[in-house]
Parts: structure tokens; sequence; C-alpha cells
């Protein structure tokens, strides 16, 4: 009796644990412009309690917006769907990005720093900042661990 | 049971291994006809006491833009796993196969190398999907503004697969390549997903072919005639019923002496797990009615992945 509780608690504990380890700050994205070959670069507005947010928080927004949100711009008519297909993705490969959204996001994308505006809208700050997703790699990349299908899949 | 279990695994991956192979379709991209007629490319041809217009290819392919578009496309087409076959050397290639073969001579008899008529009408650029790209540049004011067109064609359906155009923001200072790059940069990712979109459905559905069957004149066939209480036709529509994915076919047009089917869902594998194109699937129809109670001779004329034509009668 005593051992099938301590597994339960463990099990319990791993599934808080793992639910806790992937969160993303609320946050908006728009096309900022056509980038370089393999890149977007996009303009991520997060919503905070706190003003100074690590750049990384803005790369993990735009990476997880490029994948599933996709983006568009109507000043600079520019529209783009997301990488992955869709919002569904995210829960039919949640294993994977479970540990993707740890650390791996931030090898895909990269803050200019210079970009940062800062706004205080009642309590809360929207911070600005545009940041470069190189997407080509990662979409390369998610075609090689089988979490988005390559165009020439199955030839 | 070590070696039974990894006999076994084998056994079990060894169709998968068969299986992941379906015919790459071969893909080009050309300049789309209201480029060509916009830039003077066009070649009038009088047609029974009509003019046709011709796109004037091989003028096409010396415009700096064209090829640079072009060449943008191919690399990113490339870059993901499908690369394209290229309008110019294609068009080289073709030329210096035409040369060569009117210069082979036999070196007993000097006889020169045989050709149908039909060979000749082949031998022009062509894939099974073709890329149709073009560009217009507005001018206002100072600002230039260029409106940018790709879209992807099934060359044996005619059906549109893929499209991604607009207009692109105006620019006071950007040159006509880079307005151009940014617009392929910009319009390719969304033309793509559309493609995998084309290519998803081929391998839950079949290949789409279209097939046509013919007779040859003077040899006394027809679609009407009976075998076994009924007409040619119904019979060829039942095979068409059973060798069909899903049953999933249209008959769009039946006369005496034509049989044209569309929509036609072809497997992507025959039943050796051989990829499966128009030729192979037309050929075992070829195979059904050479048997009794047909006993028909036919001449398989298909050319391409994608549209079968079999001519009843003769070889």
């Amino acid at each position: 009796m005593k051992k099938t509780l301590v597994s339960f608690f463990v099990m319990l504990m791993c599934a808080v644990y793992a639910q806790a380890q992937y969160s993303i700050l609320p946050y908006e994205i728009k096309g900022a412009g056509t980038g370089a070959q393999g890149s977007y670069v996009v303009e991520v507005t997060v919503t905070s309690k706190k003003s100074n947010i690590n750049d990384d928080e803005f790369v993990k927004c735009a990476v997880h917006g490029v994948l599933f949100k996709g983006f568009f711009n109507d000043d600079l008519r520019q529209s783009q769907k997301p990488l992955a297909g869709s919002a569904m993705s995210e829960e039919q490969h949640a294993d994977f990005f479970q540990t993707f959204f740890v650390s791996s996001y931030s090898n895909y994308g990269q803050a200019l720093s210079t970009s940062r505006r800062v706004t205080k809208v009642k309590k809360e700050y929207k911070i600005k900042a545009t940041v470069t997703v190189n997407k080509d790699q990662l979409r390369k990349d998610l075609e090689a661990a089988g979490v988005i299908k390559g165009l020439n899949s199955g030839f | 049971m070590k070696k039974i279990f990894f006999i076994l695994t084998m056994v079990a991956l060894f169709p998968m291994a068969m299986l992941g192979q379906a015919k790459k379709p071969t893909i080009m991209v050309i300049p789309s006809d209201v480029w060509c007629s916009e830039n003077g490319l066009m070649i009038t041809a009088e047609n029974l006491g009509n003019t046709d217009y011709i796109p004037d290819y091989e003028q096409a392919v010396l415009n700096a833009d064209l090829m640079g578009v072009i060449t943008k496309i191919n690399g990113l087409m490339a870059e993901r796993g499908m690369p394209l076959k290229d309008m110019s050397q294609t068009m080289k290639s073709i030329k210096e196969d035409q040369a060569l073969r009117d210069q082979t001579l036999s070196s007993t008899s000097g006889a020169t190398v045989a050709y149908t008529t039909k060979d000749v009408l082949l031998d022009r650029a062509k894939a099974d999907i073709i890329i149709e790209v073009g560009w217009q540049l507005h001018k206002k004011g100072p600002q230039k503004e260029l409106t940018y067109s790709l879209r992807a064609l099934d060359a044996y359906t005619n059906k549109q697969i893929a499209e991604n155009s607009g207009t692109m923001p105006p620019s006071y200072s950007a040159t006509v390549p880079v307005l151009l790059e940014e617009a392929v940069l910009e319009k390719m990712d969304g033309f793509v997903s559309q493609l995998q979109v084309f290519f998803d459905d081929l391998f839950a559905n079949g290949r789409e072919i279209s097939v046509r069957l013919l007779v040859f004149d003077g040899t006394g066939i027809s679609f009407e005639d009976e075998f076994d209480g009924e007409e040619l036709t119904d019979m060829i529509d039942n095979w068409m019923y059973e060798n069909t994915v899903s049953h999933r076919y249209n008959l769009s047009m039946a006369t005496e002496y034509r049989l044209d089917f569309e929509q036609v869902r072809i497997p992507l594998y025959d039943e050796r797990g051989r990829a499966m194109d128009a030729r192979r699937f037309i050929n075992n129809l070829r195979k059904y009615l050479r048997d009794a109670p047909f006993n028909i001779t036919s001449k398989n004329t298909t050319s391409g992945l994608g549209k079968a034509e079999l001519i009843l009668g003769e070889k």
C-alpha cells in the first residue's frame, strides 16, 4: 500500500513538473519585413509584470509563434502560415515540445536588443522586440525529428 | 530464438522499405504566358486561318531577371529535397539530342536513327508539375511596386495545385532584382505548404491521372461492341471500378470510338510493390483486353506519369 502511494505521488510530481517546465508568456507576433534567405524577421510583443525580460523569452515566443500561430503584417503585405501546420501539432507532439521549449528553441532565434521598447499599461508592461528566427534550420530539424513532414517525404 | 526474431523483423521491415519510394514527379519552372506576352516574347503561328500565340522560351531564358528568379526558386526547392528540372538546360539538351540524332549513322548500312513524328512532338520541355512564374512592375511616382505570381499546375490533369501571389510593399530605392528576390523569399513558404497538401492527398488517395482510350481507324472495333451480353464500354467501366483507389474515377466522355476517364485515382504501388504510374496502370488494362473474351490487341501510347492513352486494334 505504501509502495503504491509512493509510486502515485512520484507520478503526480512528474506530471506537475512536466507541465511546469514549459511555459510561455502571453505574446503577440507580427511580421517585421523580409529576412535574409532562410530566416523570418518578426516583432514580438510580450505582456509581463516585470519590465526586464530576458532575450531568451522573446526568442521562445517568436519560435512558438512561427511554429504554431503564423504571422502577418498588413502594412508590409506579409503573411506566413504556421511552420508546424497548426496549433494542433503542439498537442500531437507534446512530448517533443516539452523538451524543445526548455532549451533547444534558443538555437533558432536571436533577439535584437536595440529594438526593445517598453510601454506600461496599468499594472503590466508590454515589451516589444524584433527577433530573427532561423526558420530553415528549424524546419529541417523538426523534419529530422519526425515532427513535421518534408516536401519529399514518401518519394 | 534471436535468429527467428531477427528474420521476423526483416520480413516485417522489407515491404515498408519497398513501399517507401513513390515516383517523384518532375517539376520545372517556366515563365507565365502573361509575362512572356508583356515582355514581347510570343511567337505567332498561323493555324488553319487562326493566329496562335506561343511563348518563346528560347528567348525568355536570355532574360537576366527571369533567370535570377528561376535560379532562386530552383535553389529553394532543392533545399526542400525537391530538385527541379532546369528549363534552360532542358532546352539545350533537346537541341543537342536533335542535332546528334540527325548526325548518327549506322556504320554498316549508313541508316539514320528511326523516330516517329510523335517522338519529335514529345521532344519539348516538359515536366509533371509546371510552376509558372510572372511579375509586373508598377510605378507610383518615385515608388516601385512589384506584383508577383507563382502557381503550380499538374501538367496532366491541368489542375492548379498551388498558388501564392500578391503585391509587395512599395519601395523608393530597391532595384528590380532585389524586389524580385524579396518576393520569391516571401512567397515561397506559403506556396510550398500548398504543394505539400497536394502531395499529402497523393499519398492518401492515390495519384490522379486521366485516361483516354481510342481505336485505330479501319480495325472494325467499336466501344459499342458486345461481349458476353455487355458493351465494351461497360466492361472497361467495370475494370476501372475494380482497379481504382476507392473506386474513384469519372467517365467524362463515351462515344463509339473514344472513352475519356478523368479524376482516375490509381494506387501508388502495384501488387509487387513497384511504383505505379499511368503507363503501368493502363498496361494492366491492355493485358485485360488482350485476353478472352475480348482478344483485342492495343497500343500503349502513354508518355509521362499522369496521362494514360491506349489505342485499340493494332500495335
